[in-house]
């Protein structure tokens, strides 16, 4: 069953493959949740904090953005809204999909050791059906 | 030694993994025991029409003694079967109404099996799906061994088959997986046993270039290529959807998928999917040598002869991994990769396809460890063994079990 001396590892070029795999399938789990905290900083484009750094010019460019903002305060709370209903979805989806993860892993388990449990069962019903024909055996032997 | 191998189908004209497998082992074995193929007249697995006419003949200097079998399959009672089976809540009666449905029933060859069975030493049935293994093995009145070619599929945990998977004195499997599926299935592990799996023969003018001068339409491509049936059960359609969509986000790499086997399924129209049907062993040899990648979507195997094949010319295989047998095939001979999502699929391929040393060190392992296992000098002797070993632990068994009738 061994391969070859200058065979490569498949095992080994197999989880490169899963990795990038899950790379751009986007269930990487570290990327998903810095996507997740970009999305929940940024979900009220309404208050955002308006500055400006120039000492004169600074001051009149503020006024007239907060001006801006109060005349688009409609579309951007609109806006604003459908942020965060689309923020609380992605982050009950991924609630969701963690405690699917961990509950497949659990069931993993339990089907694991079922599996154990009906192969003794098993082994336990084929050694009753051997002693069962042997004393069938000797009890026609004897008459 | 006088030997009946019994199967389902037998011929030349027979298309079917378990089948052609029953034959190259014939013509083998015959030249080591005075070898009878007892099977029925049918070659289509979906009827079981009898084609062939009854009685002997010779097949490559094998001989066979066909047997007709009685009722074509009705399509819509082994549906209606199927669905109450596998469904929850049944009774064990409906279990065996299902297999008489599936047949080939062929009361005749199972007759044949009782009568005249005590002239065989030994019998070799093949896979523990169909009719004659079902009933032909309560009948041999000789020790048996079981060729299974099982795998985790719904059928193999009716109640029925448990008794059946008692009843063998030996067992011939085809990988690794399949013998630990099976053992633990039916707790056959005190039973003599081998992973034998099939010969393969050292392909000999091998011509990639004659394949493509035949299909000048697949040149200046990377060329993937499926071969064996087209149907579903054979994983085609997540392969179509898995390489269109890779065709759809890779418009520009020169890559077709080249389908070489005869298509129970309508193939998806699109340039870069290109169907040649059934063609010769030469022909299906040059088509494997030309392929830069060969890729085997079915999700279940007992053995992938097609992945033996590939490897015996040097070249890699892309397996789903979903089927534990062809991941563990790649993985103990190093010679493929495999899937198990979209992503997988068109990572690990274009990994293939742009990694030439990658390809060609997967290759030389592939046909190494097929020239190491799967010689047929190493799978003749295997099964010498085992008949041994066979008959020494059980040398004659009363005919026991219900009558198929």
């Amino acid at each position: 069953m061994e391969a070859e001396p200058l065979a490569v590892d498949v095992d080994r070029i197999m989880e490169d493959v899963r990795d990038r795999a899950a790379r751009r399938r986007g269930l990487d789990p570290q990327p998903r949740a810095t996507d997740l905290y970009l999305l929940r900083r940024h979900a009220d484009v309404y208050h955002v904090a308006l500055r400006a750094r120039r000492p004169v010019v600074g001051p009149l460019v503020v006024a007239l953005r907060r001006a801006v903002r109060r005349v688009l305060a409609p579309f951007l709370g609109a806006q604003v809204a459908y942020n965060l209903a689309g923020l609380r979805v992605l982050e009950s989806l991924d609630d969701e999909a963690a405690a699917l993860v961990r509950r497949e892993a659990a069931l993993r388990a339990t089907v694991a050791m079922q599996a154990e449990a009906l192969a003794a069962l098993r082994r336990d019903v084929d050694a009753l059906v051997r002693r069962e024909r042997e004393l069938r055996a000797a009890i026609g032997a004897r008459g | 030694m006088r030997v009946a191998f019994v199967v389902q189908r037998y011929g030349a004209e027979v298309c079917g993994g378990a089948e052609a497998y029953a034959r190259r082992l014939a013509e083998h074995m015959a030249r080591h025991w005075e070898l009878e193929v007892w099977t029925t007249c049918a070659t289509d697995h979906l009827t079981w029409r009898n084609d062939y006419v009854a009685g002997e003949t010779v097949v490559e200097n094998v001989r066979v003694r066909r047997f007709p079998v009685d009722v074509p399959r009705d399509p819509v009672r082994f549906a209606a079967l199927t669905r109450r089976v596998f469904g929850a809540g049944h009774e064990e009666a409906e279990e065996l109404a299902w297999v008489d449905a599936q047949g080939p029933r062929s009361t005749a060859l199972v007759e044949h099996v009782r009568t005249q069975g005590a002239a065989v030493d030994l019998f070799v049935f093949f896979t523990y799906l169909f009719w004659p293994t079902f009933f032909g093995l309560r009948a041999a009145p000789r020790p048996s061994i079981l060729v299974p070619t099982a795998h985790d599929e719904p059928p193999i945990h009716l109640a029925v088959y448990r008794d059946l998977f008692r009843r063998p004195a030996g067992f011939a499997f085809n990988s690794v997986e399949e013998r630990d599926f099976v053992n633990r299935c039916f707790g056959t592990e005190d039973v003599p046993q081998d992973v034998i799996g099939l010969g393969v023969d050292e392909p000999a003018g091998v011509d990639p270039a004659r394949f493509l001068a035949r299909h000048p339409e697949l040149a200046d491509a990377d060329l993937v290529v499926a071969c064996g049936r087209i149907e579903p059960a054979k994983g085609c359609w997540s392969l179509f959807n898995h390489f269109l969509r890779l065709r759809a986000e890779l418009p520009d790499r020169a890559l077709k998928l080249v389908l070489v086997g005869a298509s129970a399924v309508e193939v998806p129209s699109h340039p870069d999917v290109i169907p040649v049907g059934f063609v010769d062993e030469r022909d299906k040899q040059d088509a494997l040598a030309a392929a830069r990648v060969v890729v085997l979507p079915s999700p279940y195997e007992s053995l992938s002869l097609v992945a033996l094949e590939a490897w015996g010319v040097g070249t890699p295989v892309l397996a789903n991994g979903a089927c534990d047998v062809l991941r563990g095939q790649c993985r103990r001979s190093q010679g493929g990769l495999w899937y198990e999502s979209y992503a997988e699929f068109r990572e690990a391929l274009t990994l293939l396809l742009d990694v030439d040393e990658l390809r060609a060190r997967l290759g030389r392992a592939g046909r190494a460890y097929v020239r190491r296992m799967y010689a047929w000098d190493v799978v003749e002797a295997k099964h010498l063994a085992l008949a041994r070993r066979v008959l020494e632990g059980r040398p004659v068994r009363a005919v026991r079990g219900s009558d198929p009738s």
